[in-house]
């Protein structure tokens, strides 16, 4: 099961990736999948009008690939492809990934909308997707 | 999670307008608020408080749901949001639909322990920078981008002006 995990700040730029199982030599599927990802930022934004959540659920299928999103107050996304059928482990992960961003933003080294480069946010997103996905 | 007394930060905040703006004698020339060293220590007190607005709101607006109006977004900063950073409502809230909204807080935290004497006229608004600078952040973090003033004249009373700036 591939699932990509990205975080896009409300200007659109990619701002944190990730992907369980790490990328190895399949390139060819990390890309698609990152393309599908930007791909749904389009839906995402009408899904948002339509709804007062701010977990977003499916938003986008493309074949098999589902798209989830989740969506902050401060309009930060956080998205991601999955080919597997767990929705719980998709739902849980993503919140639990909200709680570590908002931990983050109150870290006053991080500036909000600059790529995160925080080695301790991208060891605990590791172990969060190790929990819920491997 | 550590706790601290409240007055440990209201005098925190107090001595930092002392600190940022200046020891007291070059303050009170008003002569010398329109110098530009003056204007950028006020713009870095400020920009503490835009930082340390953005983060907080983040922080509170943590799993709420979205707003849907700009109206809701100003009612969510009228109410959760001051009652967390200065532990009451806004008393009333106008607006002229066109992007322009008026807070009113009768009793404004941080100007509760400060009052005018006859020779430091003036020198009230300095103690509203820093909130001032909270509440810009904190509409930055919501997606508005704003002009904010605050008008202390009747203390501990304090009206805040804030004007929209045109959205994308």
């Amino acid at each position: 099961m591939a699932i990509t995990f990205v975080i896009v700040s409300p200007q659109d730029q990619l701002l944190y990736e990730a992907t369980f199982p790490p990328v190895s030599q399949t390139d060819e599927t990390a890309h698609l999948r990152e393309f599908i990802l930007f791909a749904s930022l389009d839906i995402l934004e009408q899904v948002v009008w339509s709804t007062r959540d701010f977990y977003l659920k499916a938003i986008d299928r493309f074949n098999d690939q589902i798209i989830y999103g989740l969506v902050t107050a401060s309009s930060v996304r956080l998205l991601l492809v999955s080919d597997g059928k767990s929705e719980e482990a998709v739902k849980n992960f993503l919140q639990e990934a909200y709680e570590l961003y908002v931990k983050l933003a109150l870290n006053p080294f991080f500036e909000p909308c600059k790529p995160i480069l925080s080695t301790s946010f991208h060891e605990r997103i590791q172990k969060l997707g190790k929990k819920y996905f491997v | 999670m550590t706790e601290v007394a409240e007055e440990s930060f209201d005098f925190l905040v107090m001595i930092m307008v002392d600190y940022f703006l200046g020891n007291d004698e070059k303050r009170k020339k008003v002569s010398l608020k329109d110098d530009l060293s003056t204007r950028r220590k006020v713009e870095r007190l400020e920009a503490i408080g835009r930082d340390i607005g953005r983060r907080w709101l983040e922080k509170l607006s943590e799993g709420t749901p979205h707003f849907s109006t700009e109206l809701d977004k100003v009612k969510f900063i009228c109410k959760e949001f001051w009652i967390a950073t200065f532990q009451k409502q806004i008393d009333n809230l106008k607006t002229n639909n066109k992007g322009t909204y008026v807070l009113s807080d009768k009793r404004f935290r941080s100007l509760l322990h400060v009052s005018e004497t006859p020779d430091a006229i003036g020198q009230l608004e300095d103690y509203i920078i820093f909130p001032l600078g909270i509440i810009k952040g904190a509409f930055e973090s919501l997606g508005m981008n704003c002009e904010v003033y605050g008008d202390c004249s009747s203390a501990p009373s304090c009206i805040f002006t804030v004007n929209l700036k045109e959205q994308e």
